[in-house]
């Protein structure tokens, strides 16, 4: 195999290990209450979360291609790759992808060991953000959007990262407290079983929402490497085996279960009741629909987070874990400026060795960390036995103070 | 650029304010519904009438949600979802 083959087939795989993290680290986002409420069995959870992730990946015909478009100029307007980056056989962007995956996928990694729930597209951004500004230097980042467009580094990473977990804190604290005014008098059966069928309507609609969106980041992103190389010309249509490849790959990490990153979202902030779930799980629906109608770039994982908070706050006598939400802040905050150092990082060790070596290298030492952290988590294992595990104090099989687990 | 970034969040706000504490208390009112129905609440007596009141407000919540999946499925295709009048459409992007 030429050096060129050698590096796409690295990308493409690469690309779709992330599309695989990006499950995982995502089912929280849809699943940790209903979990937590006892709504769902975990293993039902996982299993629902994972159909409609792929029954939504498939649905998606339109394409993502200029995915890169908001944070990096890689691309031009219509999806292609730009002119002046072809010209080496399109050798650097493919590099620069498959650096920018790795850097997204070691931070994903990091933060689910961490048990943090971070968000997958700011890693992906962000791992892309590192390795462009280590390959083509600080023109090649498009920090803010043009002519007052919410686009950019700005527009798409740190605006809604800090918008979206404080409207979807406001809606559920809202709802929450609301809910509880008109559930008071109700007995112990009806809140518990009542609750149940709302909140797993909200949760599917997360599920199928989030296989619509993120799936395709992955697609565009390996038929932009398929461009480049050369094996694909369309910008109007993904590759059939792309898509396939990516909806059962984010299917099968979404079934897989983040569950360290479920037990924090569904224990570790507040306890949750069936009818703080079912607020929870509709205001997260609501605003991921809301934003995604604005074409507003909200993470996922920010608003699933910011509910229920705010589903603690607004229920009465409810203890809200400051210092697991404060983790959790520390985390999105350095979620981009972290995937980018890994990005550039690894661009520069792959560009120094030369194409074939160079990604071979960069690949083996995904493989490495990954590793490495699989595992370190092993000591501790989570799974849907003990996910719902009280949190404190911590019974001996589930997970201590995560301070002490670091990488 | 941050104008409309914040002119889209006080949309989204106002949005998930109607649908996301909306949709969970009409909700709860359906379960309070059948709970009257059933003759569960303290001090009210027992009334049949909450029964068809909670099918219209889960027919509410549900309907709420067919659209939910409608506006996901339409934006795969390429089409979206506007208010023509009150009547919802689907036209393409």
């Amino acid at each position: 195999m030429s050096p060129e083959l050698i590096l796409l087939a690295l990308v493409v795989v690469t690309a779709l290990a992330f599309d695989f993290t990006n499950g995982f680290h995502d089912t929280a986002n849809a699943m940790a209450a209903s979990i937590a409420t006892k709504a769902l069995t975990p293993k039902t959870a996982v299993v629902l979360c994972a159909t409609l992730n792929l029954v939504g990946a498939l649905l998606s015909v339109e394409v993502a291609l200029t995915v890169t478009n908001a944070v990096i100029n890689l691309q031009n307007p219509d999806g292609s790759p730009r002119a002046e980056l072809l010209a080496d056989g399109g050798t650097r962007l493919l590099l620069i992808l498959l650096a920018g995956l790795a850097g997204a996928i070691i931070w994903n990694l990091a933060t689910w060991l961490w048990g943090l729930p971070s968000s997958s597209s700011h890693a992906l951004f962000g791992g892309l953000v590192g390795a462009t500004l280590a390959g083509l230097g600080w023109g090649g980042v498009k920090w803010v959007g043009e002519g007052g467009k919410v686009d950019g580094v700005v527009g798409k990473v740190i605006l809604p990262g800090l918008m979206s977990p404080a409207i979807a804190l406001i809606v559920a604290l809202v709802g929450t407290s609301l809910v509880f005014k008109v559930a008071a008098k109700l007995t112990e059966r009806y809140r518990t079983q009542g609750f149940r069928w709302g909140q797993v309507g909200a949760a599917s609609l997360m599920s199928l929402s989030h296989g619509t969106n993120d799936a395709q980041k992955t697609m565009g992103v390996i038929t932009l490497a398929l461009i480049a190389s050369g094996h694909w010309d369309s910008t109007h249509e993904v590759p059939l085996w792309v898509k396939l490849a990516c909806a059962v790959t984010i299917a099968l990490g979404t079934y897989l279960g983040g569950w360290r990153i479920i037990r924090t979202m569904g224990k570790g902030l507040v306890e949750i009741e069936p009818p703080q779930g079912m607020s929870a799980d509709m205001a997260s629906a609501s605003v991921i629909l809301a934003s995604s109608q604005l074409g507003f770039a909200l993470s996922t994982t920010h608003v699933a987070t910011g509910s229920i908070l705010g589903s603690g706050v607004g229920r009465p006598g409810a203890q809200v874990r400051w210092g697991v939400a404060g983790r959790m802040a520390s985390a999105w905050l350095t979620t981009l400026p972290a995937a980018a150092a890994v990005g550039a990082l690894m661009f520069l060790i792959g560009n120094a060795l030369g194409p074939g070596v160079g990604a071979s290298v960069v690949f083996l030492l995904l493989c490495a960390a990954g590793g490495y952290m699989w595992l370190h988590s092993r000591k501790e294992p989570i799974g849907h036995h003990n996910v719902n595990d009280d949190w404190a104090p911590a019974p001996k099989d589930s997970k201590p103070d995560k301070k002490e687990v670091g990488v | 650029m941050w104008l409309t970034a914040l002119d889209d969040a006080w949309r989204i706000l106002a949005a998930g304010l109607a649908l996301g504490a909306g949709l969970p208390i009409l909700f709860a009112l359906g379960v309070k519904s059948i709970a009257w129905a059933n003759g569960d609440l303290p001090d009210t007596a027992r009334n049949p009438f909450g029964r068809v009141l909670a099918v219209v407000l889960f027919a509410v919540v549900l309907l709420a949600i067919a659209i939910g999946i409608g506006y996901i499925v339409a934006h795969g295709f390429g089409y979206t979802l506007t208010f023509d009048g009150l009547l919802p459409s689907f036209v393409k992007r």
